[in-house]
């Protein structure tokens, strides 16, 4: 009889550990998406802290097409575009990561009370659909007379009307959820109410919420973008792309780069984050995953 | 019985809605539950057996109203407490499982945790000594592999591991008292009898009262001291199983005897069945609930109610035609299957 080899593939019995999520090969747009999102945040980061002069006039350099100065052209007032888009990147991305927070934040405080607590649910839903009938354009005009304006005005004005949406959505959720068998199993070995919702409830909403905070993110940077289009956004000293294509609006037919350039990245980085979102929807939807075998 | 009950239960009702179109889902049930005893309550769908069973636990939703004379675990009432006192009570005195072991775990969270969290819940420990107390529960309810399983998600666990680690939360603080609803109503045959093996021995073994909610017979016969048969909210009969079994009081229970397939029987038959549905009592029905669908119903039954009187030694029964039954069967021979199948 042959010895029994010291080593072999019979031998490695032991089981993995179980794993949370199986890992499964991100998809090609995933990966574009992850590259164009990490690209303009790694931009954000650093181009303020490159470019310095974005704002001084040069009269001798105006309206100048790309070239291997101006990469991307020069505005009425002789202006760097490329600066002046790079360093309105942050103000973009700035906006969409604090907008989506806050409402994420706002969204699941109303949405779990709401959701569990019938009494105030009418009340608080009312308020929300209240909240959601204000137009973000006239609230952001409201509040740069007001307080003037600025980042942080731009940020509330945006926050306000898209509050309601996830405050939505988590109480949607809670419903679902509270009346699920773990629920009540929870509540029969003597779960009290605040941990129901903090631990049995809210982890369970996460993937929901998460993919809501990606779609939050994406139409809060359009709606910066909108708002500093129409002057009742950031400030004209801080270049954003919106106040950019403001600027090129006026010079469309005689310097369409101006538009041009910062429009392209705006639609670029909102349809990474859209690809994104919808790509941990369908890992975190249990429904899809389902499907496709997880 | 010695002293008080541990779990004493007195005309509770529970009503849906108000008005005249309340649904009284459980009307004057009354019972008592001994420490270390087996109560089966059984009945068909809607007779109000979960209903009364989530009364006890306080966890009825807010739509029921619940009302009781007396209901009382271990001399304390359960009536009227305050949320914080009851969700000390739960877990720590009285624990639950449900039917659906699919759903009766957080998914969010592995199987250790849930169980460490419910015993940090009634007792100051720290979290690596939950987590041995949570891995000693597993081992009790023999989950095999339980130190890796003490990290699975319940995603990972087939119906029946998770119905052990369901008994394992609920078991993990030694409550006095287990209710379980239909706790294999959504399992495999073969493995509803290892989960009623596990619960028996667990009992036995933590000294834990059962309440047992089932529409199985098979299952009474296997599990109970105590029987309780409930009809459409109300409680028609009650005795030690073996004697309900053997002769059965009320045509009710006769019925749901006689229901059972009987695997022994050669002949290729129809099954025996109760004709019709179980009614929701939404109004006041005159006489007998189950009179409609009684095969030894009389005039009698549509117009007076019966009241649930003793008879025997531990039983009671409310059928206005249980003295002609009981005569009936003196003069025979104790009905066996057969018999009645024929």
């Amino acid at each position: 009889m042959a010895p029994a080899p010291a080593s072999g593939p019979g031998l490695a019995t032991t089981v993995p550990a179980p794993r949370r999520v199986a890992f499964r090969r991100p998809g090609a747009a995933v990966i574009a998406g992850v590259a164009v999102l990490g690209t303009l945040v790694v931009i954000a980061v650093v181009a303020p802290l490159l470019i310095h002069d974005y704002v001084s006039i040069n009269t001798g350099a105006r309206l100048l097409p790309p070239g291997s100065e101006h990469w991307f052209g020069t505005d009425h007032l002789g202006r760097d575009i490329f600066d002046r888009t790079m360093v309105g990147s942050r103000n973009s991305l700035v906006v969409g990561a604090c907008v989506a927070l806050a409402t994420t934040l706002l969204g699941v405080l109303f949405g779990l009370v709401a959701g569990y607590f019938r009494v105030v649910d009418s009340v608080l839903m009312r308020a929300m659909d209240g909240m959601m009938a204000i137009p973000g354009v006239l609230l952001a005009i409201a509040l740069v007379s007001l307080l003037g304006g600025g980042l942080w005005t731009v940020i509330v004005a945006i926050t306000v009307p898209e509050v309601p949406r996830t405050a939505r959505l988590v109480r949607s959720v809670v419903l679902t959820l509270r009346e699920l068998p773990f629920v009540t199993a929870a509540i029969s070995v003597g779960t009290s109410t605040p941990k129901i919702l903090l631990t049995h409830i809210l982890p369970n909403a996460v993937g929901a919420l998460t993919v809501q905070a990606t779609y939050v993110c994406a139409s809060a940077i359009i709606a910066e973008a909108v708002l500093s289009f129409l002057g009742v956004g950031t400030p004209p000293d801080i270049p954003s792309w919106g106040n950019v294509m403001a600027v090129g609006r006026q010079y469309f037919q005689l310097a369409p780069w101006i538009i041009g350039f910062p429009g392209v990245l705006l639609s670029v980085l909102v349809l990474a984050i859209n690809t994104l979102g919808d790509s941990l929807r369908d890992r975190l939807d249990p429904h899809l995953a389902r499907r496709s075998g997880l | 019985m010695i002293g008080s009950p541990l779990l004493d239960v007195a005309n509770l009702s529970v009503t849906f809605g108000s008005g005249p179109a309340a649904v009284r889902a459980a009307v004057g049930v009354s019972f008592t539950l001994e420490a270390g005893r087996t109560l089966c309550l059984v009945g068909e769908s809607g007779s109000g057996k979960s209903v009364t069973a989530l009364a006890v636990m306080g966890l009825h939703g807010k739509g029921a109203h619940v009302a009781a004379d007396r209901l009382a675990l271990a001399g304390e009432s359960l009536t009227g407490v305050s949320p914080a006192r009851l969700a000390a009570i739960r877990g720590r005195e009285i624990s639950m499982i449900f039917q659906n072991p699919m759903s009766s775990l957080n998914p969010a969270f592995t199987i250790g945790y849930q169980i460490a969290e419910a015993i940090r819940l009634h007792e100051a420990v720290d979290k690596a000594a939950a987590r041995r107390r949570a891995l000693d529960m597993l081992e009790h309810v023999r989950i095999p592999d339980a130190r890796r399983h003490l990290d699975s998600y319940p995603h990972a666990l087939s119906g029946g591991m998770r119905q052990r680690a369901m008994v394992a939360m609920a078991l993990a603080c030694r409550p006095k008292i287990l209710i379980a609803d239909e706790p294999t109503t959504a399992l495999d045959v073969t493995v509803q009898a290892q989960i009623l093996d596990l619960i028996e021995t667990l009992q036995r073994e933590f000294a834990t009262a059962v309440l047992l909610i089932t529409h199985d017979l098979g299952v009474v016969a296997e599990m109970a001291d105590e029987v309780a048969v409930m009809y459409a909210g109300r409680i028609v009969e009650k005795g030690p199983a073996a004697a309900l079994f053997d002769a059965p009081a009320h045509p009710y229970t006769e019925g749901l005897l006689a229901a059972v397939p009987d695997h022994r029987s050669a002949r290729k038959e129809r099954l025996s069945e109760i004709p019709g549905n179980v009614p929701v009592v939404n109004r006041e029905i005159p006489g007998c609930a189950f009179a409609p669908r009684c095969a030894r119903a009389r005039p009698v039954c549509a117009e007076r109610s019966p009241r649930l009187e003793a008879i025997a030694a531990g039983r009671a029964s409310a059928c206005l035609r249980r003295a002609e039954i009981e005569a009936e069967r003196a003069g025979h021979v104790l009905p066996c299957r057969e018999d009645r199948h024929a």
